[in-house]
C-alpha cells in the first residue's frame, strides 16, 4: 500500500523514508548531493518561517522551503519497511 | 612552513588548468618542478582552513558554504629528509624523495564534478577537463566526518579517474559528539586511497597528511575504479551512492539513538519563525552598538595623538630644516597627517566590527541568518544563499561582488552584484559614526543601526523594482541550504580573518587615500584668481572649491549643497574613507568663521549643514547619510563589478545608485523639513 505523504505534511520527529524525490530534475540533483534521494532516511526536526522545514539527513541538517518540501514524497519508516 | 602572503588568482573561464593557476603572472607557487597538489572538497568542510594551515597563508575562511570562490595557491613546505618512496634503486631522485615543497592549489568548494555553479565548473575544469599532463599530481580531498556520505561523492568521482587521491578527514570531534565513530583504516580500505585524520583549526595531523601525500606521489598513478556500465545518468548516480553507502557502512560505527544535538537546541530559537528574525535583528544591533561604544575611547585617544604630538612633531621637524610655514608644511600637516590620521582613528572601530563578523561566521550563525532572511530574498527573486554575499557586503563590497559566484544562475549573479553596493560597508560606517556623534551625541549607535536597517530596505526596495522590471521573467530558486553545526570560534581563526580584512583597509588607507589626499591638497593649492600664489590660497578661492561649487546646486533640493559637503561626496566616489579625510583637510585649512572653534571639525560640519539646509540641519543630515549610503561605494567595487558582470551592467548599476541615492535624499529632506 502506498502510504506516502509529501514532506511538507510530515510530522516532526518521525523517522521517514523518501518514496520519491522532487519532480524537477535540477532540484532533485541538488537534493541528492545532500543525501535526499529515493530510499534515504530522514527526519523533520524543525519548522521554519513560511512553511519551510529543517530536515535531518545523513547526519547533517538541511533547510528546505515549502516548495521543495511539497515535491518530495515520504513514508513513515515503519510502513515503508 | 613559511608565511609568504596571501595570493588569490582569478582563473579565466576559457581553458583553465592547474598549470595556468600555478604559474600564471599573478602569483607563484613552489619552485619549478615541484609537484602540484590540489585541495578539493565540498563547501564548508574546512578546506580553506587546511590550506592556510599548510601554507601559512590567509585565504578567506568562514563556517558557511561558498567561502572560496577563486583559486588560491601557496607553497606547502616540509622537511624532505625522510625517505618515503619504495623505489628499488632510488638514490633520492624520484618525485616523492626530492622535493621539500609542493605547490598547493585551493579549489572552490564542490560537492560533485557535475557542476551547477561557476565555482564548481572551475573545479571540474581544473580536475577533469584539463589535458592529463596539466592536471595536479595529487588531489587532497577534504572530507567532513560528520557528513561522510555527502563528502565522499567527490572522492567517488575522482576515483573513477587515475588521480592520486588522499582523503583528509576533518570534523571527527563533531562526528563523535553525534555518536559516529570513523575508523580511518577501514574507510581507507573501502575507498581505495589513504585516509588521514586532521584538525586544520588546531593544526593537528598535518605531518601525517604530508607523509601520506609524499608516499602517494612516490607511487605510480592508481588504476581507475571499475564502474559497472550504466544505462543513464540516474543509474550511474545510483551506482555511486551504492559505493558511498558501502564505504560509510565499512568505515563508521554509530552508537545509540540519534539525539538532539547542541546545534538543534540553539536552532530551536535561531530558526524559530518569530524568534529567529527578532534574534537576527538583536544580534545585528548588538554588533553595531558594541562597535561604536567600545571603539569610542580608543578613537579619541588616537585623534588626540594625531592632532597633537604627531602634528607638532612634523611641524617642529619641518621648522628645523627651514620648511616651517611653507606649502610643504601645508601638505604634510594639514593634508597627510590630518587626512590619514583621521582615517587611522577608525582602525579600532573597523577591527572590532571585523572581529564580531568573524565570530558570527566562524560560529555558524551566518548560515542561519541566510535561512531567516530566505523569505525576504525570495521576494526579490533571489535564493536564500544570495544573502551570504550581501552580508559579506556589510564588511566590504569588493569580496561580496566576488562571492556572487556561489549563485548558479547568471541573472541571479548580476542582480545580486547590482544590489551589493547598497549594503553598507564598514567604510561608510566610519562616516555614520562621525556624523552621528556630531549631530546625535550618545544616540549615534542607534543612528548607525537605523542606517543599516535602511541599507537592508534599499536592497529589498531596489531588488523589488528590478524584479518587477528587468528581471520579471526570472523564477525563484528553491531553498536547499546546508546548516553547519555550531562551533566555538577559535582565537587563531578569528584573529587571522580580522587581520586579513584590516590589512585590506590599511592598504586602502596607504594607497587610494594617500593619493586622494594629495590630489585634494593639490587642487586646494591652485588658485582661481590672480594675485594668489600656489600653496597659500584660501581653500574657498581654490580650483577645488570652484569645482565643488559647480556640482553643489545638484544637492540643493536635498539640503546639503555646501561646497565642502559636495566635495567630500565627490572624493567619496574614490573611497568612502576619503569623505572624512576630505573634511579634515578642508576645515583644517579654512579660515574659521567668527566665533567658531577653529579646532572643532564637528562644529564646522554642523555649521555647514545648518546654513545649507536653511535652518533644518537634521533632515539635511539624514538626507546626506542616506545619499552616502546609497551612491557608488568606491572605485574598487566598480572594478570588481566590471570584472564580474561586465561594463554595461556596471554603468547601469552606477546610474541606478546615483538616481536612487539622490531621489531618496531629496524626499527625506523635503518631507523632513516639514516636521523638523
Amino acid at each position: 500500500m502506498n502510504a506516502s505523504i509529501t514532506l511538507d505534511r510530515a510530522p516532526l520527529g518521525t523517522p521517514l523514508v523518501i518514496w520519491s524525490t522532487h519532480p524537477d530534475a535540477v532540484v532533485a540533483r541538488r537534493l541528492s548531493r545532500f543525501g535526499v534521494r529515493r530510499g534515504a532516511r530522514l527526519t523533520v526536526v524543525q519548522k521554519l518561517v513560511a512553511g519551510g522545514r529543517v530536515v535531518s539527513v545523513g547526519g547533517g541538517r538541511l533547510a528546505l522551503d515549502a516548495g521543495v518540501l511539497a515535491g518530495v514524497a515520504v513514508a513513515p519508516e515503519a510502513s515503508a519497511a | 612552513m613559511t608565511a609568504t602572503g596571501t595570493r588569490r588568482l582569478k582563473v579565466a573561464p576559457a581553458l583553465p588548468t592547474i598549470q595556468a593557476a600555478c604559474h600564471g603572472p599573478a602569483g607563484r607557487g613552489a619552485g619549478e618542478g615541484a609537484p602540484v597538489v590540489a585541495l578539493a572538497g565540498a563547501p564548508n568542510v574546512g578546506k580553506s582552513t587546511l590550506f592556510n594551515a599548510l601554507t601559512g597563508l590567509r585565504a578567506t575562511t568562514g563556517n558557511w558554504p561558498g567561502t572560496t570562490v577563486d583559486v588560491g595557491r601557496g607553497v606547502w613546505r616540509f622537511r624532505a629528509g625522510d625517505r618515503v618512496c619504495a623505489c628499488a634503486h632510488c638514490e633520492g631522485t624520484c618525485a616523492a624523495h626530492q622535493p621539500s615543497e609542493f605547490t598547493l592549489v585551493d579549489l572552490p568548494g564542490a560537492y560533485s564534478l557535475d557542476p551547477i555553479s561557476p565555482d564548481e565548473e572551475l573545479t571540474r575544469a581544473l580536475l577533469v577537463d584539463a589535458p592529463a599532463a596539466e592536471r595536479p599530481d595529487a588531489v587532497v580531498v577534504v572530507v567532513d566526518a560528520a557528513h561522510l556520505a555527502r563528502s565522499l561523492h567527490l572522492v567517488c568521482q575522482l576515483r573513477e579517474s587515475t588521480h592520486r587521491v588522499v582523503v583528509a578527514l576533518t570534523m571527527t570531534d563533531v562526528a563523535r559528539q553525534a555518536g559516529v565513530e570513523v575508523d580511518s583504516h577501514a574507510l581507507a580500505e573501502a575507498v581505495g586511497c589513504p585516509v588521514v585524520v586532521v584538525d586544520p583549526r588546531r593544526r593537528t595531523g598535518l605531518d601525517n597528511l604530508t607523509r601520506f601525500v609524499r608516499e602517494s606521489l612516490a607511487r605510480p598513478r592508481p588504476t581507475a575504479r571499475v564502474v559497472a556500465l550504466a544505462s543513464d545518468d540516474l543509474a550511474r548516480e545510483d551506482e555511486r551512492f551504492g559505493w558511498i553507502e558501502a564505504a560509510v557502512d565499512a568505515g563508521t560505527t554509530t552508537s545509540g539513538a540519534q539525539r538532539m544535538s547542541f546545534s538543534d537546541r540553539v536552532d530551536r530559537v535561531a530558526l524559530h519563525p518569530v524568534a529567529g528574525p527578532l534574534l537576527f535583528l538583536a544580534v545585528m544591533w548588538l554588533v553595531f552598538q558594541i562597535t561604536t561604544t567600545v571603539a569610542a575611547p580608543l578613537q579619541d585617544a588616537l585623534d588626540g595623538l594625531f592632532t597633537g604630538p604627531v602634528s607638532d612633531a612634523v611641524r617642529a621637524g619641518l621648522g628645523l630644516v627651514g620648511l616651517g610655514g611653507t606649502w610643504v608644511e601645508g601638505l604634510l600637516v594639514d593634508g597627510l597627517v590630518a587626512g590619514v590620521g583621521m582615517l587611522l582613528t577608525f582602525v579600532p572601530l573597523m577591527a572590532l566590527m571585523f572581529v564580531l563578523l568573524a565570530l558570527l561566521e566562524d560560529s555558524g550563525y551566518l548560515a542561519r541568518a541566510a535561512v531567516v532572511s530566505n523569505k525576504l530574498m525570495r521576494s526579490i527573486g533571489l535564493p536564500g544563499k544570495a544573502f551570504l554575499p550581501l552580508i559579506v557586503g556589510f564588511g566590504c563590497n569588493v569580496p561580496a561582488i566576488s562571492a556572487t559566484r556561489i549563485l548558479g544562475d547568471a541573472r541571479q549573479r548580476i542582480l545580486t552584484a547590482l544590489l551589493v553596493p547598497f549594503t553598507s560597508c564598514t567604510a561608510r560606517l566610519t562616516v555614520y559614526v562621525m556624523v552621528g556623534t556630531i549631530f546625535f551625541g550618545r544616540a549615534a549607535g542607534t543612528v548607525v543601526f537605523v542606517m543599516y536597517l535602511l541599507s537592508i530596505l534599499f536592497v529589498v526596495g531596489v531588488g523589488l523594482a528590478l524584479r518587477a522590471t528587468l528581471w520579471r521573467t526570472m523564477g525563484a530558486e528553491p531553498l536547499v541550504l546546508d546548516l553547519p553545526p555550531y562551533q566555538a570560534p577559535t582565537l587563531r581563526l578569528t584573529a587571522s580573518v580580522t587581520w586579513t580584512r584590516l590589512q585590506g583597509f590599511l592598504r586602502t588607507a596607504s594607497g587610494i587615500i594617500v593619493v586622494t589626499v594629495c590630489a585634494v591638497w593639490l587642487l586646494q593649492s591652485i588658485p582661481t584668481q590672480q594675485g594668489e600664489s600656489f600653496g597659500s590660497v584660501p581653500v574657498e578661492d581654490s580650483v577645488y572649491a570652484a569645482g565643488a561649487r559647480a556640482v553643489a546646486p545638484v544637492f540643493a533640493p536635498a539640503g546639503f549643497d555646501a561646497w565642502q559637503t559636495t566635495s567630500a561626496l565627490v572624493v567619496g566616489f574614490v573611497a568612502k574613507e576619503a569623505v572624512i579625510s576630505s573634511w579634515a583637510q578642508i576645515y583644517a585649512v579654512t579660515e574659521p568663521a567668527e566665533g567658531e572653534d577653529p579646532g572643532d571639525l564637528g562644529a564646522a560640519i554642523m555649521g555647514a549643514f545648518e546654513e545649507s539646509s536653511g535652518g533644518h540641519p537634521l533632515p539635511a543630515v539624514w538626507a546626506f547619510l542616506i545619499f552616502l549610503m546609497a551612491y557608488t561605494p568606491c572605485v574598487a567595487t566598480v572594478a570588481a563589478q566590471h570584472r564580474e558582470i561586465g561594463l554595461r551592467w556596471t554603468l547601469f548599476g552606477i546610474a541606478v545608485q546615483l538616481a536612487v541615492a539622490w531621489t531618496a535624499a531629496v524626499a527625506v529632506f523635503q518631507i523632513g523639513r516639514l516636521f523638523w
